[in-house]
């Protein structure tokens, strides 16, 4: 049974319901769109950073070829000056002991991870790996005798600072991302040892990670490789104190 | 009713041919004008059933429940009641299964009728 | 209806300063009830109105510093990457500058050993395995009744290099790359010596950089002196000395020469 007046009807349903459509289309096109750009109004310092990081890259390779090929040069020197033995020994103890060189090893792997979701509701700051939880991990390895140690690849040296710029993990003066992974050379029970003692270390791997969701690892390990610290230590304010 | 379900076709297919997107910030304020348009052509369905239809109701029903959603979000983000959308969502949200129950049982009377 | 309260009513009526006709004790009644209701309703929706502003105001003052803050950690982040490229830069050029020194030269390959040699030097000075003298900072805590945790101190580390630090001793301990800082219920220890309730902390650097960046609001010396009985105190020395750290030799690792063989 049609109804009586069809016709009039149906033409304003019938055009409510297409816009209807075009809003749901509109909607989803959005959410689509959005997953593929997120940068929005920070897109230009965000731009300014990959350029200056890509620079710097750059300017990493430029300074290791430099540092080989004037090596080189200094070890013919050292050679013709007859002090060929204790210049080699003086380049490799202290590159081996400033980070300067690869490390391999047994060791352990810690794995920080932010939580996969993050409660309606709940503080945010709760569910992410920060500067001091990744310091702590760092700090309680070294205190169990870790004898090298890098984070993403950026090995800790004496002037490293690990601190967070808003979301974001800077180590050696380079942005870092999750999941952060912090390796160790050294007694792998020891290491254990020392990040089951020590009191931050030991809440991200008991308390925060049951109650936050999250991720922490550890693995133990052997053949680890620890790679060598790619910037520049170089004093501007610090001098050796004078007299052999 | 084919000829609803044709138009809605239509509609999707337009905004999705043209590829139309609107600012991420805004995507609240749709999602909710979305709800509260589809309870209004239920709504709007429910009357042509019930044989109380009226292009002006519905069509001013339409864009007030529509624009009255997308306000509330406005005013919760403003006063910092992000929350505030839940209320239309609940709102709508009831009246849209309820409507949707009538259209329903509506339906099927008159398919025994026939 | 009696008079007394029809004139009452009016009396106040008036005060509310609605003029209103004197006509039947019903009519009066009536528009007092209305004018009643229009008082109150104005008062809730101007109540409201200002309520809605305020926090109007309040959320748009919120999301403004948000928005910067995200604009702040970028500017933070790229502040960052170009000190270390400066360094790399200035790294560079001083290795150019030996380069061609080396080459053209006639005495070049004494001098170049002897810059290597320096070098070297600067970097022992800087890891930690030699002892360094230096403008920076000293900065003084005092914690009474025990409240600071070996964390706090890992945090003011960090906090010092970032802020340029190139030696830092925590009382006589020099701290390096390998440093750790731990608790104890004899209090913190740094590399195992107990460190008492008032601390030395000689950090070696821009002393200006330095008590800026300690002094921030919201920084570590905010955090810190927070806690019950806590004092720090940041005070600038043209002179420090740093003493070098111990020796920690290779037990299990093996480091691996791979540049200039």
């Amino acid at each position: 049974m049609e109804p009586i007046k069809p016709v009039k009807y149906r033409i304003s349903l019938v055009v409510v319901f297409a816009v209807l459509g075009l809003m749901v289309a509109v909607a989803f096109n959005t959410t689509t769109l959005a997953s593929a750009d997120q940068s929005g109004r920070t897109g230009d310092l965000a731009a300014v950073v990959s350029d200056m990081e890509a620079q710097r890259e750059g300017l990493t390779t430029k300074v290791t070829e430099l540092r080989a090929e004037l090596e080189t040069l200094e070890r013919t020197a050292a050679e013709e000056a007859g002090q060929r033995e204790s210049f080699n020994a003086d380049v490799e103890g202290t590159r081996e002991a400033a980070g300067l060189t690869d490390v391999t090893g047994p060791g352990v792997i810690v794995t920080l991870s932010d939580a996969k979701i993050v409660p309606p509701g709940e503080d945010a700051n709760r569910y992410i790996i920060h500067d001091f939880d990744i310091t702590a991990i760092v700090n309680a390895l070294v205190a169990g005798g870790a004898e090298a140690v890098d984070v993403n690849g950026q090995r800790i040296v004496a002037t490293t600072a690990i601190r967070c710029a808003g979301t974001t993990v800077l180590v050696n003066q380079t942005r870092l991302g999750a999941p952060y992974v912090v390796t160790a050379i050294g007694d792998a029970n020891r290491l254990t040892t020392a990040l089951e003692s020590d009191l931050v270390a030991s809440e991200l791997f008991g308390a925060y990670r049951v109650q936050y969701g999250l991720e922490v690892r550890l693995d133990k390990r052997s053949g680890l490789t620890v790679p060598a610290f790619a910037g520049v230590l170089l004093p501007r304010y610090a001098t050796p104190v004078v007299g052999e | 009713m084919f000829v609803l379900v044709l138009a809605l076709a239509v509609g999707v297919l337009a905004g999705l041919l043209l590829r139309i997107g609107i600012p991420v910030p805004l995507l609240t304020y749709l999602g909710v004008a979305v709800l509260a348009a589809l309870d209004s052509c239920l709504g709007g369905v429910r009357a042509a059933l019930e044989r109380t239809f009226s292009d002006r109701v519905f069509v001013f029903g339409f864009i007030t429940n529509t624009l009255m959603a997308a306000f509330i979000v406005f005013v919760g983000e403003r006063i910092g009641v992000r929350e505030l959308y839940l209320a239309a969502v609940v709102a709508f949200g009831v009246r849209l299964f309820n409507n949707l129950g009538i259209v329903r049982r509506l339906m099927f009377e008159r398919r025994e009728w026939e | 209806m009696s008079e007394g309260r029809t004139k009452e009513t009016i009396s106040r009526i008036k005060d509310g300063s609605l003029r209103v006709l004197k006509e039947s004790e019903q009519a009066v009644e009536q528009q007092f009830h209305e004018a009643r209701l229009l008082v109150s309703l104005a008062f809730a929706l101007v109540l409201v109105g200002f309520l809605l502003v305020a926090q109007w105001r309040g959320t748009s003052n919120a999301t403004a510093g948000l928005e910067g803050r995200t604009d702040q950690e970028l500017a933070l982040v790229i502040q960052e990457i170009a000190v270390a490229s400066e360094d790399l830069r200035s790294e560079a050029l001083g290795l150019e500058m030996s380069l061609a020194q080396a080459e053209q030269d006639e005495r070049g390959q004494e001098a170049l050993l002897q810059k290597a040699k320096e070098e070297l030097r600067d970097i022992r000075t800087i890891a930690g395995l030699e002892s360094a003298i230096g403008p920076g900072v000293i900065v003084r805590i005092k914690d009474p009744e025990r409240v600071l945790l070996a964390q706090d101190f890992v945090s003011l580390v960090h906090e010092l290099r970032s802020a340029g630090a190139e030696a830092i001793a925590i009382g006589a301990v020099r701290v390096d790359a390998l440093s750790g800082i731990t608790d104890s219920p004899e209090g913190i220890r740094v590399d195992g010596s107990a460190i008492g309730r008032s601390v030395e902390i000689a950090a070696i650097g821009n002393s200006a950089d330095i008590e800026q960046a300690l002094m921030l609001p919201g920084g570590i010396r905010a955090t810190l002196t927070a806690y019950p009985g806590v004092t720090m105190s940041v005070l600038p020395y043209p002179d420090l000395e740093v003493p070098e750290a111990v020796l920690r030799p290779y037990t299990l690792g093996v480091p691996v020469h791979n540049a200039g063989q």
